[in-house]
């Protein structure tokens, strides 16, 4: 398998995570420690902006009818998830502003559209398509459809990027835009 | 924990007859009986918000119909609503109407709006605008049909109002008036609503006006027709209500999402407990919502010698088993224990200190007459027979009283009695046999029953005697497993 | 409202008002519009670690402690008040079983200790909240259908119609046409069918109606993926049909040889009432119920009385009627609860309250117990016992 991380500036990544395959992170998404990704099926974009809490999970499963080359699985702007949530490769494509909490769990053949918010401890397996700014709780998947996207966890990302450093040794930007976005990266504490 | 986490092994016999965990019962230390939530009578002690923990006096509740004022439950999860807070940046249009007068304006103000954790559902969903105090101000909305049923209680007041009107001039007729005059000094006020009756006026001028501008309701030719989109638009589950959603607010029962407003959170009550027979209290909680401590608390858990299962040999047919069981003292007093047959329980003998006063003995005799009529209802029958039978040891067992603080030391002293395995301060083990019947289906649950004679001490006994010492009757049943083949 | 809840404060506690439902149990307090709650008829029964409905007895003492169980949760969870020293309203129907009427006052008298009960019956409770003197009340509840002819206060006995066309028939045929649909047993739950029908099913008009029964239902009607799905785990979701979203009411519709559907029902409800009754019958209908919300159905119902008045075997006697229909001033599933509060609030519930209750009304609206009665003599009045209905001047009575 070809571990080709690219990390742009900005992004803050902890070093003791699982990354493997060809991993795109954004600039301004943090990713804390034990994330594990793993793009196996297909390389992995994942926006800026968004939010991997400890024990998340990300495949790009490997599937029989894979395309040549292989599809990517790209990942919106402005995601959180949850601690100990778990996401297999919904087709390709995830739109912006979604929730996942605690310890959801997304299946294969699961299509998400923007601003969706699947609820703590939901399991999502059967085929299915969320239309944009559906919310689904509760052990018994009640669905209902929010008015607005979810508001994005900017003050959290900004304080987390601060913070993070202090204590984690984190994974070095290895791509450079001509010009960057924020501020340089801070210095890492040995 | 095991009481709250496991299935109820161990269930002892109420006075009443149910069976239920020790966790589960009364002891009315008046009546020297145990009582369950079945058979004791329950009262509302005070009312608060389980939310936020205010105490709400019981006429305060009724006129806010038992809702909290400062907390909601999302119309749509029905779990509690936060109030969130945002800046809310004042409008450029006013600014620029304005122009320089109102500078200070500009500074972003508080907003607040309800939010649910759960759902994600917001105040802002369905168009309720942001209030500028953190709590209270939310709009309160006033049921459609108020008017209309205010309009029939009118109608049907002032229709009963004249029919005892008509009954009590009747009865005056009847009685009073013999004369062919009506004396007009009457003091009674009926005089005038007769005077009316006999001019063929109608009797009074108030509930007739209620009668007369009464309109019943009209029937019409049209009923609404099915709306044209059911047949042709397509269908967003998500815009419609379902059955709880609507009947948790059975004023309006919304069936479209964007008429759910939040609810006032249902108040919680704190309830004493009373025992039917005395009517002395059984449990009586603080009246601070905070606390969960009781001022009175007689529960059997405090009285009655706690029996758990240790452990036990398969319960086969035809076949000994060895029983291990545990019994803990639970008083301040040293307890002496017996085992003995459920049938062995001689028949509760009236009370011998009879109070002596004709007062007393008369309110106990008109005590008992009401206490019978319930009690024949509400009393169960046990079952208490089973395949299994434990063969009973004839003696008599001293249990040390409680002491918290000999939890600490645990040495457990092996007694050389083939009987009792081991003890240690208020708590000792027993090795029992269980003769199970041969007719015994394998499969089928396998119960033992049991009771115990103790010696209760009531330290707080009634009309300032002192203490004195009971004895006492239990009996349990004690749940085995399956009969094993 | 408020000047009533002052009465109510100085005078005596306002009477609670009862309405136990097969599905849901309305509950509340005389003199409000509204129920304070509508729930369903089940406690959680921590033995079995399940909820337990109401009705699902097998013996007296069963359903003894299922009431016991039931009304703790309705006083002390959801109206918060000492049951003891208030006194009740109960709404029922007219065709209740004895058993439970005994049931419910043993532990209403014996158990709770309330002051005094007063029986209502929701055909009369639902006439007046119309305020109107002759009233022909439809019924569509959880499980039976019922017809109750009001006419002056009293419901006329002989022309009482009942049949098997609640919402559980709705609720059959809807799971029937899914397992069709789908080609297996889905084995949906009854929350699921109702959830199901509640979001998604609707009564067309007779027209459509007919029509769609023989060429299917028009394709302009959309399917509903994943209805009730919701529940299933995010795993299969059912989709409904248009055929089951239009059709699943039908059998309340549908005729046979017994003549047992429900306009059929209604119209031999007005056929046994006295001749002089019938014509203000027809043009009073109230239709009642948490089963009459669908949407629809009050339309559908119109519409097919109005085409089957013209047929055999109605047409020679009561061709000429005219139908109208009201509506309440409740939402469908608390009309007769309304009714009871009304009642309760103007006669002041209980100990011989028996004779007040408005002109035309005559004393039968109210038929109150005491509690000191009740210990005297434990005997309900009931319209099918010879005690309570033998009328006075009747030579039975000269003869004791």
């Amino acid at each position: 398998m070809s571990h080709n991380i690219k990390i742009l500036p900005g992004a803050t990544v902890c070093e003791d995570c699982t990354l493997e395959g060809d991993i795109t992170i954004g600039g301004g998404t943090v990713i804390h420690p034990r994330v594990t990704i793993i793009a196996e099926g297909g390389p992995i974009i994942i926006a800026e902006y968004c939010l991997f809490e400890e024990y998340s999970t990300i495949i790009h499963k490997k599937s029989d009818k894979q395309e040549n080359p292989p599809k990517p699985l790209f990942i919106g702007a402005h995601n959180v998830f949850e601690v100990g949530c778990k996401l297999e490769s919904p087709c390709g494509h995830i739109g912006e502003s979604n929730v996942f909490e605690c310890r959801s769990f997304v299946g294969v053949d699961v299509k998400i559209g923007s601003g969706c918010v699947i609820g703590a401890a939901c399991s999502l397996n059967a085929p299915q398509t969320l239309a944009d700014n559906t919310v689904i709780w509760g052990s018994e998947h009640h669905n209902r459809e929010a008015l607005e996207k979810q508001p994005s966890q900017m003050l959290q990302l900004d304080f987390l990027s601060k913070v993070m450093p202090n204590y984690h040794r984190l994974r070095k930007p290895n791509v450079h835009k001509r010009q960057t976005s924020r501020q340089s990266q801070e210095p890492i504490k040995a | 924990m095991a009481y709250l986490t496991q299935p109820d092994y161990v269930k002892y016999v109420c006075s009443c007859g149910q069976l239920k965990p020790i966790t589960n019962l009364y002891f009315c230390r008046h009546c020297l009986q145990i009582r369950c939530a079945f058979c004791i009578c329950h009262e509302v002690d005070s009312h608060y918000c389980a939310n936020c923990l205010e105490n709400m006096p019981s006429s305060e509740a009724r006129l806010k119909k038992n809702r909290c004022s400062s907390c909601f439950d999302c119309p749509s999860c029905f779990h509690t609503l936060s109030t969130r807070a945002t800046l809310a940046q004042p409008r450029q249009s006013t600014e620029q109407g304005s122009g320089d007068t109102k500078v200070e304006n500009k500074q972003p103000k508080k907003m607040y709006y309800l939010s649910c954790f759960n759902c994600r559902w917001t105040s802002r969903d369905v168009g309720i605008p942001d209030q500028p105090v953190a709590s209270g101000g939310w709009p309160e909305r006033a049921n459609p049909y108020a008017t209309r049923v205010n309009q029939l209680l009118d109608y049907y007041k002032a229709i009963a109002q004249q029919e005892k009107q008509e009954k009590l001039d009747r009865e005056r007729k009847k009685f009073a008036i013999r004369g062919k005059y009506i004396t007009l000094t009457d003091k009674t006020g009926l005089t005038g609503a007769m005077a009316r009756n006999i001019a063929g006026l109608p009797s009074s001028e108030s509930s007739s006006s209620a009668i007369a501008s009464f309109t019943p309701s009209q029937a019409s030719e049209e009923v609404e027709e099915l709306p044209e989109e059911f047949y042709t638009k397509e269908l967003n589950l998500n815009q419609i209500t379902s059955m709880p959603q609507r009947l948790a607010s059975p004023e309006w029962q919304p069936t479209h999402v964007s008429r759910l407003h939040p609810i006032a959170k249902l108040l919680s009550v704190k309830r004493s407990q009373r025992c039917r027979v005395c009517d002395h209290n059984l449990t009586k909680p603080e009246y601070n919502p905070g606390s969960i401590k009781f001022k009175i608390e007689l529960l059997a858990f405090y009285h009655v010698p706690e029996v758990k299962i240790i452990s036990y040999e398969p319960i086969k047919p035809g076949c000994t088993s060895a029983l291990l069981l545990k019994l803990t003292n639970p008083t301040g007093h040293e307890m002496q224990i017996r085992l003995m047959q459920p049938e062995d329980i001689p028949e509760p003998e009236e009370r011998v200190d009879e109070p002596k006063s004709i007062e007393k003995s008369l309110e106990k005799s008109l005590n008992l007459e009401k206490d019978t009529s319930w009690y024949e209802t509400v009393k169960r029958k046990p079952i208490l027979l089973t395949e299994c039978r434990i063969t009973i040891p004839d003696v008599t067992l001293t249990l040390a009283q409680r002491d918290d603080a000999a939890e600490y030391d645990d040495d457990a002293t092996h007694d050389a009695n083939d009987i009792i395995l081991w003890r240690k301060s208020n708590k000792l083990a027993l090795r029992l046999q269980v003769v199970t019947s041969g007719e015994a289906q394998a499969g089928a649950a396998a119960g033992a029953v049991l009771a115990l004679q103790y010696r209760y001490r009531n330290a707080v006994p009634p009309a300032a005697q002192p203490p004195r010492d009971h004895t006492l009757h239990a009996a349990l049943r004690l749940h085995l497993g399956p009969v094993c083949g | 409202m408020a000047l009533y809840e002052g009465i109510a404060l100085i005078q005596e506690k306002q009477a609670v008002v009862l309405d136990l439902g097969t599905d849901y149990t309305k509950f509340g307090f005389t003199g409000e519009a509204a129920p304070r709650c509508i729930i369903r008829s089940e406690y959680w029964c921590p033995s079995t670690r399940k909820y337990k409905r109401v009705y699902d007895y097998t013996t007296p003492e069963e359903l003894y402690d299922n009431l016991v169980h039931m009304l703790h949760l309705l006083y002390f969870r959801h109206v918060l008040v000492n049951p003891k020293e208030r006194k009740v309203v109960i709404v029922e129907s007219l065709l209740t079983p004895t058993l439970f009427r005994e049931t419910l006052a043993k532990v209403l008298f014996i158990h709770y200790e309330v002051s005094g009960v007063m029986w209502v019956d929701s055909g009369r409770a639902s006439a007046l909240t119309l305020g109107a003197p002759v009233v022909l009340v439809v019924s569509l509840g959880a499980r039976d259908a019922e017809i109750t002819a009001v006419v002056h206060g009293c419901p006329v006995i002989q022309a009482i119609q009942s049949q098997p066309l609640g919402a559980r028939a709705i609720h059959d045929e809807l799971a029937r046409i899914l397992d069709e649909d789908n080609g297996t047993e889905l084995h949906l739950s009854e929350d699921v069918l109702e959830d199901i029908k509640v979001r998604a099913c609707f009564v067309p008009s007779r027209e459509k109606a007919v029509e769609w029964l023989e060429r299917g239902v028009a394709s302009e009607v959309r399917e509903v993926r994943g209805a009730g799905g919701a529940r299933e785990g995010g795993g299969a979701r059912v989709p409904v049909s248009r055929r089951a979203r239009a059709l699943a009411a039908e059998p309340l519709f549908a005729r046979d040889n017994e003549l047992a559907s429900l306009p059929d029902i209604v119209l031999q409800c007005i056929l046994q009432c006295p001749i002089d009754a019938r014509r203000a019958l027809a043009e009073n209908v109230l239709v009642v119920g948490g089963g009459a919300a669908l949407p629809g159905l009050k339309a559908r119902l119109a519409h097919e009385l109005r085409h089957l008045v013209t047929l055999p075997p109605y047409r020679e006697r009561l061709g000429q009627l005219q139908f109208k229909f009201h509506s309440a001033p409740a939402h469908d599933n608390s009309v007769a609860w309304l009714g009871g509060a009304l009642c309760g609030a103007a006669c002041g519930a209980g100990g011989g309250a028996g004779a007040a209750g408005g002109g035309a009304w005559a004393g039968e609206a109210a038929r109150g117990l005491a509690r000191d009665a009740y210990a005297r003599a434990p005997r309900l009045r009931d319209w099918p016992s010879l005690l309570h209905n033998t009328p006075p001047h009747h030579p039975h009575w000269a003869l004791q």
